[in-house]
Protein backbone atom coordinates (compact mmCIF):
# COMPACT_ATOMS: atom_id res chain seq x y z
CA UNK A 1 0.00 0.00 0.00
CA UNK A 2 1.32 3.14 -0.95
CA UNK A 3 1.59 5.59 1.86
CA UNK A 4 0.05 3.68 4.45
CA UNK A 5 1.47 5.07 7.65
CA UNK A 6 0.46 8.59 6.43
CA UNK A 7 -2.95 7.46 5.39
CA UNK A 8 -3.42 5.52 9.07
CA UNK A 9 -1.85 8.08 11.27
CA UNK A 10 -3.94 11.15 9.24
CA UNK A 11 -7.07 9.15 10.22
CA UNK A 12 -6.56 8.11 13.71
CA UNK A 13 -5.49 12.34 14.57
CA UNK A 14 -7.90 13.46 12.71
CA UNK A 15 -10.54 11.16 14.69
CA UNK A 16 -8.68 12.36 17.95
CA UNK A 17 -9.43 15.69 16.97
CA UNK A 18 -13.06 15.53 16.16
CA UNK A 19 -13.64 13.39 19.29
CA UNK A 20 -11.86 16.48 21.48
CA UNK A 21 -13.74 18.94 19.75
CA UNK A 22 -17.09 17.24 19.71
CA UNK A 23 -16.88 15.53 23.63
CA UNK A 24 -19.61 17.06 25.50
CA UNK A 25 -21.71 16.23 22.69
CA UNK A 26 -19.92 12.49 22.32
CA UNK A 27 -20.02 11.76 25.66
CA UNK A 28 -23.27 9.95 27.68
CA UNK A 29 -22.37 11.24 30.82
CA UNK A 30 -20.32 13.97 32.63
CA UNK A 31 -16.69 12.62 32.99
CA UNK A 32 -16.87 14.13 36.29
CA UNK A 33 -19.96 15.06 38.26
CA UNK A 34 -21.76 11.76 37.41
CA UNK A 35 -20.57 9.55 40.13
CA UNK A 36 -22.73 7.10 41.60
CA UNK A 37 -21.11 4.71 43.86
CA UNK A 38 -23.88 2.38 43.26
CA UNK A 39 -22.38 1.68 39.90
CA UNK A 40 -19.23 1.33 40.92
CA UNK A 41 -16.87 -0.97 39.24
CA UNK A 42 -19.91 -2.35 36.23
CA UNK A 43 -18.10 -3.91 33.05
CA UNK A 44 -18.68 -2.90 29.82
CA UNK A 45 -22.19 -3.40 28.73
CA UNK A 46 -25.71 -0.47 28.57
CA UNK A 47 -25.79 1.87 29.47
CA UNK A 48 -22.21 1.95 30.51
CA UNK A 49 -20.68 1.31 27.26
CA UNK A 50 -16.79 0.85 28.55
CA UNK A 51 -17.82 0.09 31.76
CA UNK A 52 -17.36 2.56 35.20
CA UNK A 53 -14.66 3.05 37.35
CA UNK A 54 -14.41 2.77 41.52
CA UNK A 55 -16.32 5.83 41.80
CA UNK A 56 -19.01 4.80 39.42
CA UNK A 57 -18.07 7.30 36.65
CA UNK A 58 -18.41 5.98 33.32
CA UNK A 59 -15.07 5.05 31.63
CA UNK A 60 -15.92 6.20 27.84
CA UNK A 61 -17.08 9.78 28.88
CA UNK A 62 -13.82 10.23 30.55
CA UNK A 63 -11.62 8.66 27.80
CA UNK A 64 -13.36 10.96 25.09
CA UNK A 65 -12.70 14.14 28.02
CA UNK A 66 -9.24 12.76 28.37
CA UNK A 67 -8.59 12.87 24.48
CA UNK A 68 -9.10 17.16 24.97
CA UNK A 69 -6.55 17.06 27.51
CA UNK A 70 -3.97 14.90 26.00
CA UNK A 71 -4.44 16.73 22.37
CA UNK A 72 -4.22 20.29 24.28
CA UNK A 73 -0.80 19.34 25.82
CA UNK A 74 0.19 17.27 23.11
CA UNK A 75 0.09 20.70 21.07
CA UNK A 76 0.98 23.42 23.50
CA UNK A 77 3.78 21.51 24.46
CA UNK A 78 5.41 20.91 21.05
CA UNK A 79 4.00 23.91 19.84
CA UNK A 80 6.97 25.41 22.95
CA UNK A 81 9.34 23.04 22.02
CA UNK A 82 9.58 23.81 18.42
CA UNK A 83 9.89 27.51 19.13
CA UNK A 84 12.55 26.67 21.10
CA UNK A 85 14.27 24.36 19.68
CA UNK A 86 13.58 26.03 16.20
CA UNK A 87 14.98 29.78 17.63
CA UNK A 88 17.81 28.23 19.12
CA UNK A 89 19.26 25.86 16.28
CA UNK A 90 18.25 28.43 13.25
CA UNK A 91 20.08 30.99 15.21
CA UNK A 92 22.91 28.83 16.34
CA UNK A 93 23.53 27.52 12.52
CA UNK A 94 23.33 30.99 10.95
CA UNK A 95 25.56 33.24 13.43
CA UNK A 96 28.14 29.82 14.19
CA UNK A 97 30.78 30.80 17.20
CA UNK A 98 30.78 31.30 20.00
CA UNK A 99 26.40 31.45 20.26
CA UNK A 100 26.38 27.94 18.55
CA UNK A 101 28.89 26.30 20.78
CA UNK A 102 26.81 27.27 23.65
CA UNK A 103 23.74 26.55 21.96
CA UNK A 104 25.20 22.77 21.18
CA UNK A 105 26.48 22.70 24.69
CA UNK A 106 23.05 23.10 26.11
CA UNK A 107 21.30 20.40 23.29
CA UNK A 108 23.85 17.60 24.38
CA UNK A 109 23.31 18.20 28.21
CA UNK A 110 19.49 17.92 27.69
CA UNK A 111 19.57 14.80 25.13
CA UNK A 112 22.10 13.48 28.07
CA UNK A 113 19.65 13.44 30.43
CA UNK A 114 16.21 12.27 29.69
CA UNK A 115 13.37 14.35 29.33
CA UNK A 116 10.61 12.79 31.76
CA UNK A 117 13.52 13.12 34.59
CA UNK A 118 14.28 17.22 33.86
CA UNK A 119 10.46 17.51 33.53
CA UNK A 120 9.87 15.52 36.54
CA UNK A 121 12.21 17.83 38.36
CA UNK A 122 10.65 20.87 37.18
CA UNK A 123 7.34 19.63 37.72
CA UNK A 124 8.39 19.34 41.73
CA UNK A 125 9.33 22.85 42.00
CA UNK A 126 6.13 24.53 39.95
CA UNK A 127 3.30 22.01 41.58
CA UNK A 128 0.83 19.61 39.93
CA UNK A 129 -1.55 21.09 37.45
CA UNK A 130 -1.98 21.77 33.28
CA UNK A 131 0.35 25.14 34.17
CA UNK A 132 2.76 23.33 35.17
CA UNK A 133 2.78 20.87 32.87
CA UNK A 134 3.55 23.34 29.94
CA UNK A 135 6.30 24.57 31.23
CA UNK A 136 7.60 21.41 32.56
CA UNK A 137 7.43 19.38 29.35
CA UNK A 138 7.39 22.37 26.59
CA UNK A 139 11.20 24.09 27.83
CA UNK A 140 12.59 20.79 28.17
CA UNK A 141 12.19 18.60 25.05
CA UNK A 142 13.37 20.88 22.70
CA UNK A 143 16.84 19.05 21.74
CA UNK A 144 15.73 17.59 18.50
CA UNK A 145 14.12 20.33 17.15
CA UNK A 146 17.05 22.10 17.79
CA UNK A 147 19.77 19.79 16.34
CA UNK A 148 18.12 19.00 12.84
CA UNK A 149 16.72 23.21 12.34
CA UNK A 150 20.87 24.03 13.05
CA UNK A 151 22.13 21.42 11.04
CA UNK A 152 19.59 22.50 7.88
CA UNK A 153 20.38 26.09 8.36
CA UNK A 154 24.09 24.65 7.71
CA UNK A 155 23.65 23.09 4.37
CA UNK A 156 21.02 25.83 3.44
CA UNK A 157 23.81 28.54 4.59
CA UNK A 158 25.98 28.32 1.86
CA UNK A 159 23.40 28.13 -0.95
CA UNK A 160 23.66 31.18 -3.45
CA UNK A 161 19.70 32.41 -2.79
CA UNK A 162 21.16 32.73 0.95
CA UNK A 163 23.97 35.02 -0.48
CA UNK A 164 21.91 36.78 -2.45
CA UNK A 165 19.44 37.64 -0.07
CA UNK A 166 22.62 39.27 1.86
CA UNK A 167 23.58 41.14 -1.21
CA UNK A 168 20.30 42.52 -1.43
CA UNK A 169 20.22 44.47 1.89
CA UNK A 170 18.02 42.25 4.00
CA UNK A 171 18.38 41.86 7.94
CA UNK A 172 20.10 38.83 9.43
CA UNK A 173 16.09 38.09 11.12
CA UNK A 174 14.93 38.27 7.84
CA UNK A 175 17.34 35.73 5.90
CA UNK A 176 17.04 33.40 8.96
CA UNK A 177 13.46 33.11 9.00
CA UNK A 178 11.88 34.15 5.88
CA UNK A 179 14.42 33.22 3.31
CA UNK A 180 15.98 29.96 5.34
CA UNK A 181 13.21 28.74 7.51
CA UNK A 182 10.46 27.78 4.98
CA UNK A 183 13.13 25.86 2.95
CA UNK A 184 13.95 23.45 5.67
CA UNK A 185 10.35 23.20 7.07
CA UNK A 186 9.85 19.72 5.89
CA UNK A 187 12.16 17.96 8.64
CA UNK A 188 10.80 20.07 11.41
CA UNK A 189 7.36 19.65 10.88
CA UNK A 190 8.31 15.68 10.77
CA UNK A 191 9.86 16.09 14.19
CA UNK A 192 7.30 17.89 15.42
CA UNK A 193 4.46 15.73 14.81
CA UNK A 194 6.45 12.83 16.52
CA UNK A 195 6.65 15.01 19.36
CA UNK A 196 3.25 15.64 20.05
CA UNK A 197 2.84 11.92 20.51
CA UNK A 198 5.80 12.02 22.87
CA UNK A 199 4.76 14.73 24.75
CA UNK A 200 0.97 13.28 25.18
CA UNK A 201 2.96 10.01 26.46
CA UNK A 202 4.88 12.50 29.04
CA UNK A 203 1.90 13.98 30.15
CA UNK A 204 0.50 10.83 30.80
CA UNK A 205 3.46 9.57 32.97
CA UNK A 206 3.37 12.56 34.90
CA UNK A 207 -0.28 12.19 35.86
CA UNK A 208 0.28 8.61 36.13
CA UNK A 209 2.76 9.45 39.35
CA UNK A 210 0.23 12.24 40.50
CA UNK A 211 2.42 15.12 39.14
CA UNK A 212 0.40 16.10 36.23
CA UNK A 213 -3.49 16.92 36.04
CA UNK A 214 -5.26 17.05 39.26
CA UNK A 215 -7.93 14.72 39.81
CA UNK A 216 -11.26 14.39 39.05
CA UNK A 217 -10.10 16.24 35.75
CA UNK A 218 -10.12 13.11 33.28
CA UNK A 219 -6.12 12.44 32.36
CA UNK A 220 -5.68 8.81 30.62
CA UNK A 221 -2.26 8.53 32.95
CA UNK A 222 -4.03 9.81 35.86
CA UNK A 223 -7.43 7.59 35.28
CA UNK A 224 -4.36 4.04 34.52
CA UNK A 225 -3.20 4.91 37.94
CA UNK A 226 -6.13 4.77 39.84
CA UNK A 227 -6.96 1.69 37.41
CA UNK A 228 -3.76 -0.32 38.40
CA UNK A 229 -5.66 -1.36 41.88
CA UNK A 230 -8.21 -2.74 40.45
CA UNK A 231 -6.27 -4.34 37.42
CA UNK A 232 -7.97 -7.78 38.53
CA UNK A 233 -11.28 -7.13 39.54
CA UNK A 234 -11.92 -4.61 36.61
CA UNK A 235 -9.29 -4.48 34.13
CA UNK A 236 -11.59 -2.33 31.58
CA UNK A 237 -10.84 0.75 33.54
CA UNK A 238 -6.78 0.72 32.26
CA UNK A 239 -7.30 -1.75 29.24
CA UNK A 240 -9.70 1.90 27.41
CA UNK A 241 -7.62 4.59 28.33
CA UNK A 242 -4.45 2.54 28.06
CA UNK A 243 -5.81 1.69 24.22
CA UNK A 244 -6.63 5.76 23.91
CA UNK A 245 -3.20 6.76 24.50
CA UNK A 246 -1.76 3.55 22.75
CA UNK A 247 -3.45 4.60 19.27
CA UNK A 248 -2.96 7.97 19.77
CA UNK A 249 0.68 7.94 20.21
CA UNK A 250 0.80 5.46 17.20
CA UNK A 251 -1.29 7.49 15.24
CA UNK A 252 0.95 10.51 15.69
CA UNK A 253 3.90 8.55 14.96
CA UNK A 254 2.61 7.11 12.23
CA UNK A 255 1.41 10.65 10.91
CA UNK A 256 5.21 11.77 11.22
CA UNK A 257 6.68 8.61 9.43
CA UNK A 258 4.32 9.45 6.80
CA UNK A 259 5.18 12.78 6.21
CA UNK A 260 9.12 12.23 6.50
CA UNK A 261 8.07 9.88 3.46
CA UNK A 262 6.26 12.14 1.54
CA UNK A 263 8.60 15.46 2.16
CA UNK A 264 12.16 13.26 0.94
CA UNK A 265 11.59 13.00 -2.90
CA UNK A 266 13.85 10.08 -2.81
CA UNK A 267 11.79 8.41 -0.82
CA UNK A 268 9.01 9.09 -2.62
CA UNK A 269 10.41 7.82 -6.02
CA UNK A 270 11.01 4.56 -4.68
CA UNK A 271 7.21 3.75 -3.87
CA UNK B 1 26.01 65.91 -10.58
CA UNK B 2 28.89 65.96 -12.98
CA UNK B 3 28.90 63.47 -15.35
CA UNK B 4 32.50 61.99 -15.00
CA UNK B 5 32.30 62.07 -11.39
CA UNK B 6 33.87 58.92 -9.79
CA UNK B 7 30.98 56.75 -8.08
CA UNK B 8 33.56 54.08 -7.16
CA UNK B 9 36.58 54.65 -6.19
CA UNK B 10 38.86 51.86 -5.31
CA UNK B 11 42.48 52.78 -3.63
CA UNK B 12 45.14 50.29 -2.39
CA UNK B 13 42.59 47.63 -1.59
CA UNK B 14 44.96 44.41 -0.40
CA UNK B 15 43.43 41.41 0.59
CA UNK B 16 44.42 38.79 2.83
CA UNK B 17 43.46 34.76 3.15
CA UNK B 18 43.96 34.08 6.65
CA UNK B 19 44.08 35.96 9.81
CA UNK B 20 47.91 35.82 9.76
CA UNK B 21 50.10 39.01 9.88
CA UNK B 22 51.86 36.98 6.68
CA UNK B 23 48.79 35.47 5.29
CA UNK B 24 48.99 35.09 1.54
CA UNK B 25 47.51 38.11 -0.38
CA UNK B 26 43.98 37.71 -2.57
CA UNK B 27 44.21 41.20 -3.94
CA UNK B 28 47.31 43.11 -3.92
CA UNK B 29 46.82 47.27 -4.14
CA UNK B 30 44.40 47.23 -6.21
CA UNK B 31 43.28 50.31 -7.59
CA UNK B 32 40.24 51.39 -9.84
CA UNK B 33 37.66 53.80 -10.15
CA UNK B 34 33.89 53.21 -11.80
CA UNK B 35 32.51 56.79 -13.00
CA UNK B 36 28.92 57.45 -12.84
CA UNK B 37 27.11 55.72 -15.46
CA UNK B 38 29.88 53.82 -16.53
CA UNK B 39 30.54 49.90 -17.68
CA UNK B 40 33.48 49.22 -15.99
CA UNK B 41 35.32 45.67 -16.86
CA UNK B 42 37.28 43.15 -14.83
CA UNK B 43 38.68 40.03 -16.42
CA UNK B 44 41.55 37.35 -15.41
CA UNK B 45 41.21 34.27 -15.03
CA UNK B 46 39.80 32.08 -12.23
CA UNK B 47 41.50 32.66 -8.88
CA UNK B 48 43.20 35.85 -9.94
CA UNK B 49 40.81 38.48 -7.10
CA UNK B 50 38.50 39.68 -9.31
CA UNK B 51 35.65 38.30 -7.48
CA UNK B 52 36.99 38.77 -4.17
CA UNK B 53 37.78 42.54 -5.43
CA UNK B 54 33.89 42.70 -5.90
CA UNK B 55 32.94 40.98 -2.46
CA UNK B 56 34.97 43.63 -1.13
CA UNK B 57 33.11 46.20 -2.96
CA UNK B 58 29.75 45.03 -1.61
CA UNK B 59 30.71 44.79 1.70
CA UNK B 60 30.51 41.00 1.60
CA UNK B 61 33.78 39.23 2.56
CA UNK B 62 33.97 37.06 5.03
CA UNK B 63 36.35 35.48 7.03
CA UNK B 64 39.21 34.12 6.22
CA UNK B 65 38.78 36.91 3.44
CA UNK B 66 39.94 40.16 5.11
CA UNK B 67 40.73 43.58 4.08
CA UNK B 68 44.57 44.73 5.36
CA UNK B 69 45.01 47.61 3.15
CA UNK B 70 43.02 50.09 1.13
CA UNK B 71 39.78 52.00 0.98
CA UNK B 72 36.35 51.47 -0.85
CA UNK B 73 34.55 54.79 -1.49
CA UNK B 74 31.27 54.12 -2.64
CA UNK B 75 29.63 57.64 -3.62
CA UNK B 76 31.36 59.92 -0.56
CA UNK B 77 31.41 56.55 2.16
CA UNK B 78 34.02 54.40 2.70
CA UNK B 79 32.67 51.11 2.64
CA UNK B 80 35.17 49.20 4.45
CA UNK B 81 33.91 51.76 7.59
CA UNK B 82 30.79 51.37 7.41
CA UNK B 83 28.79 49.49 10.05
CA UNK B 84 26.71 46.18 8.93
CA UNK B 85 23.42 48.48 9.05
CA UNK B 86 24.73 51.30 7.16
CA UNK B 87 26.06 48.96 4.53
CA UNK B 88 22.66 46.71 4.51
CA UNK B 89 20.60 50.26 3.37
CA UNK B 90 23.42 50.36 0.50
CA UNK B 91 22.89 47.07 -0.70
CA UNK B 92 20.42 45.96 -2.57
CA UNK B 93 19.26 49.96 -3.05
CA UNK B 94 22.58 52.00 -4.26
CA UNK B 95 24.71 49.04 -4.97
CA UNK B 96 23.04 45.60 -6.47
CA UNK B 97 24.74 42.62 -7.69
CA UNK B 98 23.94 39.84 -10.33
CA UNK B 99 25.61 36.38 -9.84
CA UNK B 100 26.70 33.75 -12.40
CA UNK B 101 24.15 31.38 -11.01
CA UNK B 102 20.84 32.58 -11.68
CA UNK B 103 19.42 28.78 -11.23
CA UNK B 104 20.17 29.32 -7.23
CA UNK B 105 19.69 32.43 -6.69
CA UNK B 106 16.35 33.43 -5.99
CA UNK B 107 14.65 31.26 -3.02
CA UNK B 108 12.89 28.41 -4.33
CA UNK B 109 9.92 28.63 -1.88
CA UNK B 110 8.85 32.05 -3.02
CA UNK B 111 7.09 33.02 -5.64
CA UNK B 112 8.77 35.25 -8.36
CA UNK B 113 6.94 38.30 -8.23
CA UNK B 114 7.01 37.95 -4.28
CA UNK B 115 10.44 38.26 -4.46
CA UNK B 116 10.99 41.19 -6.72
CA UNK B 117 8.64 42.93 -4.70
CA UNK B 118 10.72 42.65 -1.65
CA UNK B 119 13.18 44.98 -3.22
CA UNK B 120 10.59 47.49 -3.07
CA UNK B 121 8.94 46.88 0.38
CA UNK B 122 12.58 46.86 2.01
CA UNK B 123 14.13 49.86 0.31
CA UNK B 124 11.50 52.35 -0.77
CA UNK B 125 8.72 51.44 1.64
CA UNK B 126 6.15 50.96 -0.30
CA UNK B 127 2.80 48.80 1.09
CA UNK B 128 2.70 45.33 -0.32
CA UNK B 129 0.12 46.19 -3.06
CA UNK B 130 2.02 48.71 -4.25
CA UNK B 131 5.17 46.82 -4.04
CA UNK B 132 3.44 43.92 -5.83
CA UNK B 133 2.22 46.47 -8.81
CA UNK B 134 5.94 47.31 -9.22
CA UNK B 135 7.14 43.66 -9.67
CA UNK B 136 5.00 43.71 -12.39
CA UNK B 137 5.97 46.17 -13.88
CA UNK B 138 9.97 45.27 -13.36
CA UNK B 139 9.48 41.89 -15.36
CA UNK B 140 7.88 43.34 -18.24
CA UNK B 141 10.77 45.86 -18.11
CA UNK B 142 13.18 42.64 -18.37
CA UNK B 143 10.78 41.70 -21.48
CA UNK B 144 9.03 38.84 -19.47
CA UNK B 145 6.33 37.60 -21.56
CA UNK B 146 3.03 37.95 -19.76
CA UNK B 147 4.55 39.17 -16.26
CA UNK B 148 1.34 38.97 -14.33
CA UNK B 149 0.93 35.42 -14.56
CA UNK B 150 5.07 34.70 -14.10
CA UNK B 151 4.54 36.83 -11.01
CA UNK B 152 2.69 33.95 -9.79
CA UNK B 153 5.46 31.56 -10.40
CA UNK B 154 7.69 29.92 -8.84
CA UNK B 155 11.32 29.70 -9.57
CA UNK B 156 11.61 26.26 -10.85
CA UNK B 157 8.87 26.99 -13.30
CA UNK B 158 10.75 28.91 -15.12
CA UNK B 159 13.89 28.76 -17.46
CA UNK B 160 17.58 29.84 -16.94
CA UNK B 161 17.25 32.65 -18.92
CA UNK B 162 13.87 33.65 -17.55
CA UNK B 163 15.62 33.07 -13.73
CA UNK B 164 18.52 35.82 -14.40
CA UNK B 165 16.03 38.00 -15.80
CA UNK B 166 14.49 37.89 -12.55
CA UNK B 167 17.40 38.23 -10.92
CA UNK B 168 18.05 41.58 -13.40
CA UNK B 169 14.53 42.95 -12.47
CA UNK B 170 15.66 42.00 -8.94
CA UNK B 171 18.64 44.01 -9.09
CA UNK B 172 17.50 46.87 -11.08
CA UNK B 173 14.37 47.49 -8.79
CA UNK B 174 15.45 50.42 -7.27
CA UNK B 175 17.54 51.87 -10.06
CA UNK B 176 20.86 51.50 -8.25
CA UNK B 177 23.92 53.60 -8.65
CA UNK B 178 26.31 50.59 -9.07
CA UNK B 179 25.00 46.95 -10.63
CA UNK B 180 28.16 44.88 -9.97
CA UNK B 181 27.65 41.50 -12.32
CA UNK B 182 29.99 38.87 -11.39
CA UNK B 183 30.07 36.32 -14.61
CA UNK B 184 26.09 37.22 -15.14
CA UNK B 185 25.88 35.36 -18.27
CA UNK B 186 28.48 32.20 -17.98
CA UNK B 187 25.81 29.72 -17.15
CA UNK B 188 23.84 30.32 -19.41
CA UNK B 189 23.29 29.43 -23.31
CA UNK B 190 25.39 31.36 -25.78
CA UNK B 191 22.39 33.07 -27.64
CA UNK B 192 21.23 34.08 -24.29
CA UNK B 193 24.39 35.38 -23.19
CA UNK B 194 24.12 38.09 -25.57
CA UNK B 195 20.42 38.90 -24.85
CA UNK B 196 20.99 39.24 -21.21
CA UNK B 197 24.07 41.33 -21.65
CA UNK B 198 22.52 43.91 -23.74
CA UNK B 199 19.13 44.00 -22.00
CA UNK B 200 21.31 44.88 -18.77
CA UNK B 201 23.26 47.45 -20.43
CA UNK B 202 20.02 48.82 -21.78
CA UNK B 203 18.44 49.33 -18.64
CA UNK B 204 21.34 50.35 -16.91
CA UNK B 205 21.60 53.10 -19.81
CA UNK B 206 18.27 53.93 -18.71
CA UNK B 207 18.83 54.81 -15.05
CA UNK B 208 22.42 55.97 -15.16
CA UNK B 209 23.61 52.74 -13.39
CA UNK B 210 27.23 51.94 -13.46
CA UNK B 211 28.59 48.85 -14.16
CA UNK B 212 31.36 46.60 -12.63
CA UNK B 213 31.23 43.86 -15.30
CA UNK B 214 33.40 40.91 -13.50
CA UNK B 215 34.05 38.13 -16.50
CA UNK B 216 36.84 35.88 -18.02
CA UNK B 217 35.25 36.36 -21.43
CA UNK B 218 37.58 38.99 -23.07
CA UNK B 219 35.72 39.70 -26.27
CA UNK B 220 32.46 40.62 -24.21
CA UNK B 221 34.35 42.72 -22.13
CA UNK B 222 36.15 44.47 -24.79
CA UNK B 223 33.16 45.16 -26.55
CA UNK B 224 30.55 45.93 -23.85
CA UNK B 225 33.10 47.78 -21.56
CA UNK B 226 33.93 51.61 -21.47
CA UNK B 227 37.10 50.37 -19.69
CA UNK B 228 38.95 47.55 -18.66
CA UNK B 229 40.96 46.42 -15.96
CA UNK B 230 43.17 43.18 -16.86
CA UNK B 231 43.62 41.37 -13.11
CA UNK B 232 46.71 38.52 -12.68
CA UNK B 233 47.25 37.11 -10.04
CA UNK B 234 46.16 39.53 -7.31
CA UNK B 235 46.83 42.20 -9.33
CA UNK B 236 45.72 44.73 -12.06
CA UNK B 237 48.31 44.78 -14.43
CA UNK B 238 46.89 46.90 -17.29
CA UNK B 239 44.33 49.27 -17.79
CA UNK B 240 42.78 50.40 -20.82
CA UNK B 241 40.00 51.81 -23.08
CA UNK B 242 37.46 49.07 -23.78
CA UNK B 243 38.39 49.15 -27.95
CA UNK B 244 42.21 49.66 -27.43
CA UNK B 245 42.36 46.21 -24.91
CA UNK B 246 42.02 44.31 -27.96
CA UNK B 247 44.03 46.52 -30.73
CA UNK B 248 46.92 47.57 -28.40
CA UNK B 249 47.26 45.33 -25.78
CA UNK B 250 50.51 46.44 -23.77
CA UNK B 251 51.25 44.28 -20.91
CA UNK B 252 52.77 40.37 -21.92
CA UNK B 253 49.92 38.88 -20.37
CA UNK B 254 47.32 40.88 -22.03
CA UNK B 255 48.98 40.27 -25.36
CA UNK B 256 49.05 36.77 -25.06
CA UNK B 257 45.59 36.46 -24.13
CA UNK B 258 44.62 38.43 -27.06
CA UNK B 259 46.93 36.13 -29.18
CA UNK B 260 45.32 33.02 -27.69
CA UNK B 261 41.74 34.21 -28.84
CA UNK B 262 40.65 32.11 -32.31
CA UNK B 263 40.24 34.34 -35.42
CA UNK B 264 38.04 32.84 -37.90
CA UNK B 265 40.08 33.03 -41.29
CA UNK B 266 43.08 33.62 -40.26
CA UNK B 267 46.11 31.68 -42.28
CA UNK B 268 48.49 30.55 -40.50
CA UNK B 269 52.10 30.98 -41.34
CA UNK B 270 54.51 27.44 -41.94
CA UNK B 271 55.25 25.78 -38.23
CA UNK B 272 52.67 28.33 -36.89
CA UNK B 273 50.36 26.74 -33.72
CA UNK B 274 46.49 26.97 -34.63
CA UNK B 275 45.94 28.70 -31.51
CA UNK B 276 48.83 30.23 -29.48
CA UNK B 277 49.27 29.51 -25.54
CA UNK B 278 50.92 31.51 -22.60
CA UNK B 279 53.64 29.07 -21.39
CA UNK B 280 53.11 28.21 -17.68
CA UNK B 281 50.36 27.93 -15.31
CA UNK B 282 49.49 30.87 -12.92
CA UNK B 283 51.18 30.91 -9.16
CA UNK B 284 48.91 29.51 -6.78
CA UNK B 285 47.99 31.87 -4.17
CA UNK B 286 50.89 31.93 -1.25
CA UNK B 287 53.65 30.65 -4.27
CA UNK B 288 54.27 34.33 -5.98
CA UNK B 289 56.90 35.51 -6.04
CA UNK B 290 58.94 38.65 -5.06
CA UNK B 291 58.43 40.81 -8.05
CA UNK B 292 56.28 41.08 -11.24
CA UNK B 293 53.93 37.36 -10.69
CA UNK B 294 53.62 36.85 -14.52
CA UNK B 295 58.07 36.68 -14.37
CA UNK B 296 57.98 32.60 -14.98
CA UNK B 297 55.51 33.05 -17.97
CA UNK B 298 56.89 35.86 -19.36
CA UNK B 299 58.89 36.43 -22.41
CA UNK B 300 60.76 39.46 -21.62
CA UNK B 301 61.18 38.94 -17.73
CA UNK B 302 64.97 39.72 -16.51
CA UNK B 303 66.43 40.35 -13.75
CA UNK B 304 64.81 43.68 -12.61
CA UNK B 305 61.15 41.93 -13.61
CA UNK B 306 61.68 39.12 -10.17
CA UNK B 307 63.50 41.70 -7.86
CA UNK B 308 60.70 44.69 -8.35
CA UNK B 309 57.07 45.32 -8.35
CA UNK B 310 56.63 46.74 -11.21
CA UNK B 311 54.82 50.40 -10.65
CA UNK B 312 51.73 51.71 -13.11
CA UNK B 313 53.01 53.41 -16.33
CA UNK B 314 50.06 56.08 -17.32
CA UNK B 315 49.25 55.89 -20.60
CA UNK B 316 48.53 58.81 -22.65
CA UNK B 317 44.93 59.18 -21.74
CA UNK B 318 43.03 56.80 -19.79
CA UNK B 319 44.75 53.72 -18.38
CA UNK B 320 47.99 52.04 -17.43
CA UNK B 321 50.57 49.50 -17.57
CA UNK B 322 52.09 47.56 -14.69
CA UNK B 323 55.33 46.33 -16.82
CA UNK B 324 58.89 47.37 -17.22
CA UNK B 325 58.91 45.99 -20.97
CA UNK B 326 55.53 46.89 -21.85
CA UNK B 327 54.90 47.80 -25.88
Amino acid sequence: MRRLNLQVGLSIVSMLIIVALLAPWLAPFHPTEYADLNNAGLPPGSPFLLGTDEQGRDVLSRILYGARISLMVGLVVQSMNTLVGVTLGVTAGYFGGWWDELVQGLTNLMLAVPTIVFALALMTILGPGLTSLFVALGLTDWSYSCRISRAQVLSQKSQNYVQAAETLGFSKAHIMFREILPNVAGPLVVVATMGVGSAILSEASLSFIGLGVVPPDPSWGGMLARAREQLMGAPWIAIYPGLALFFTVLGFNMLGDGLRDLLDPQGRANT
Amino acid sequence: MSGIENILQVEGLSIAVGSKHDSPLAAESVTFNVKRGEIFGMVGESGCGKSICALAVSGLLRSPLRTTAGRVMFEDKDILALNSREIRQLRGGRIAMIFQEPMTALNPLMRVGDQIAEMFVLHERLSNSEARRRAVAALEQVQVPSPEQRCADYPHQLSGGMRQRVMIAIAMACKPALLIADEPTTALDVTIQAEIISLVLELCQQSGTAVLLISHDLGLVAETCNRVAVMYAGRIIEEQRGDLIFSSPLHPYTRGLVAALPRPGRRLAGGQKPLADIPGLVPPIGQRAAGCHFVPRCGRADAKCKQDVPQATQLGGDGFVRCFHHG
